[in-house]
């Protein structure tokens, strides 16, 4: 039995089990509430699990494991911060969004933004930004799970792109939050199964820790200490985007703390999240490390992790690391898909066409929006224009630039207002695509950024700068919006519990 | 009973160190370390995981 034939045979069973769950989950959703966040029904391990598979795509197997090949420990301060960005989010989102989410009844981050800057034109920025990014990341990522099947399985690229998009698409429409968090739980944890298997073993085929790291230190010199390849003001700003500027820039992730009802459960799953990402880039670390001694000349850094499994692990196993990687886009891709569907049905729908719509057609409504959007990416992932690849590339950091302050300072800062949001919000997004143009007409590349510094920093940075001084020049937030968002009730949010359930 | 909302300030200050002290570590000429590699990749790339379980741990057991 060919090798091909090997890894199709599990991927088929991994499939089938991800379409399975759908298909079970379907029956448990009965209104959009449920569909969309699943609130109160799922636990620590699941809302943990699943905040760190949204947050980990395909590129941390991929791409990020090519560029840590090459840019050795130059690299790794990433890895390390966005390890810690659950870290960040949890603690200084987690608990406030929570409460908050039970008090106003929101089903979406963008409703809590609505409520704290009391404003509909705030709510619409939010959701164009968000929608502007989403559908090119999807596209982005069933392009790459169809290149996944076309280099590794010989299968076409427009075969891989349907079965894996359709399975996707069908266990999200199916199942909805339920099915997308117990789908990244799966996939979370054949990631660290794959990840405990390939790790070591690679480590090994290289010489052992030591043996490895003197290996390495020969090939790639400038690339055994932190600084030697690449910038200091780049290293320091790798560091500290891929951690804290999470905040802002993964709202898929941010909604799982819309799921829990107490912070029992969210406290469970920050930990579950840390450990985890912890034990994937730490082991991402050695395997690009181990793949910058064995494949020194791979010709393309992204295909070193499916190469390393196709040389040094036994087809099974190997099956398992590649379910894992197109674990992790199906991940992304499936959280991506309903929050951009609640999106359209909550903040758009809702919000400016039928407002007293009924739960059971807005299931079947929130189902078809989200059907819809699929098709829309996997459309555009036939054949997708040199323009997505721009946004794809600024997506992360156009939301980071936008919604860091306005989201973290909007739960802390009573003071914050309606006009500093709005400022901050499209001139930080405004900021980021500058500086990306900027760094663009200096060095023609969109990976190259004047002063070695990262554009969700400058557009940060903008972003701050407008919304307190805007804030500061306009006149405080109702008291509605501060005793919601700046005064503990135990009452009400007991009250708040009881109406939920 | 009303309350107001409270900073988790413990956990703010180990997030300024987790970033300053990190960003600070990743600009020092550090001296020659075990397994081939320099005391600064050592503590911060392999060790620095064990500081972010240690201090979620920590904001789990305190609320601070």
């Amino acid at each position: 039995m060919s090798l091909s034939l090997q890894y199709i045979i599990v991927l088929a069973l991994y499939f089938l089990a991800m379409l399975s769950l759908g298909f079970w989950f379907n029956r448990r959703v009965r209104s959009k509430k449920d569909y969309f966040i699943a609130r109160g029904k799922l636990g620590p391990a699941t809302v943990g699990f699943s905040f760190s598979a949204t947050q980990m795509s395909g590129s941390t197997y991929m791409g990020a494991v090519g560029t840590e090949k090459i840019l050795g420990y130059n690299f790794t301060p990433a890895a390390l911060s966005s390890a810690a960005a659950p870290w960040f989010s949890y603690i200084l989102l987690g608990s406030r969004l929570r409460k908050i989410a039970s008090r106003i009844k929101s089903v979406t981050i963008v409703d809590i933004f609505e409520a704290r800057y009391y404003s509909k034109t705030a709510s619409l920025t939010c959701t164009v930004i968000m929608l502007v990014a989403f559908i090119p990341m999807i596209a982005a990522q069933l392009k790459a799970a169809g290149n996944i099947f076309e280099v590794l399985l010989g299968l076409p690229y427009l075969a891989g792109l349907f079965v894996f998009g359709g399975i996707v698409i069908l266990y999200t429409v199916l199942g909805g939050m339920y099915a997308v968090a117990w789908t990244d739980l799966i996939q979370g944890l054949i990631m660290v199964i794959g990840f405990a298997i390939l790790a070591p073993v690679a480590v090994i085929a290289a010489g052992g820790f030591s043996g490895m790291h003197l290996q390495y230190a020969q090939l790639n010199p400038g690339a055994i200490s932190f600084l030697g390849k690449m910038p200091a003001v780049w290293v320091v700003s790798a560091f500290i985007v891929w951690g804290f500027f999470q905040i802002g820039g993964s709202p898929a992730s941010v909604t799982r703390f819309l799921i829990p009802e107490d912070d029992k459960t969210l406290k469970g799953a920050m930990v579950y999240s840390i450990t985890f990402q912890s034990f994937i880039y730490l082991s991402a670390t050695l395997v690009a490390i181990a793949g910058g001694v064995l494949l020194p000349n791979l010709e393309r850094p992204d295909l070193t992790v499916p190469t390393m499994v196709s040389q040094l692990l036994p087809p099974i196993l190997g099956g398992i690391i590649i379910a894992a990687v197109l674990g992790a886009m199906m991940s992304t891709i499936d959280s991506i898909l309903l929050l951009a569907g609640s999106l359209v049905v909550e903040n758009i729908y809702v919000r400016f066409v039928n407002p007293s719509i009924g739960q059971k057609k807005g299931l079947r409504i929130a189902r078809t929006v989200t059907l819809v959007i699929g098709i829309l990416a996997l459309l555009v992932a036939l054949k997708p224009p040199a323009a997505i690849l721009w946004i794809v590339t600024m997506s992360f950091s156009l939301m980071a630039s936008a919604f860091t302050f306005p989201f973290l300072l909007g739960l802390w800062w009573s003071r914050a207002t309606r006009e500093g949001g709005i400022a901050g919000m499209i001139g930080g997004a405004l900021s980021c695509v500058f500086w990306y143009i900027l760094g663009y007409l200096k060095y023609r590349s969109l990976d190259n950024w004047i002063g070695g510094v990262w554009p969700a920093i400058f557009g940060s940075v903008v972003c701050l700068v407008l919304f307190v001084a805007v804030s500061r020049m306009t006149s405080p937030p109702p008291q509605e919006v501060q005793s919601i968002f700046f005064e503990d009730s135990e009452d009400q949010d007991k009250t708040s519990l009881t109406s939920n359930s | 009973m009303i309350k107001k909302v409270k900073l988790p300030l413990v956990s703010i200050i180990l997030m300024i160190l987790f970033v300053v002290g990190g960003s600070v570590m990743l600009l020092v000429k550090w001296p020659p370390g075990p397994g081939n590699l320099d005391w600064g990749v050592l503590i911060l790339a392999y060790f620095g995981y064990a500081y972010l379980i240690a201090a979620s741990l920590f904001y789990v057991k305190t609320g601070r």
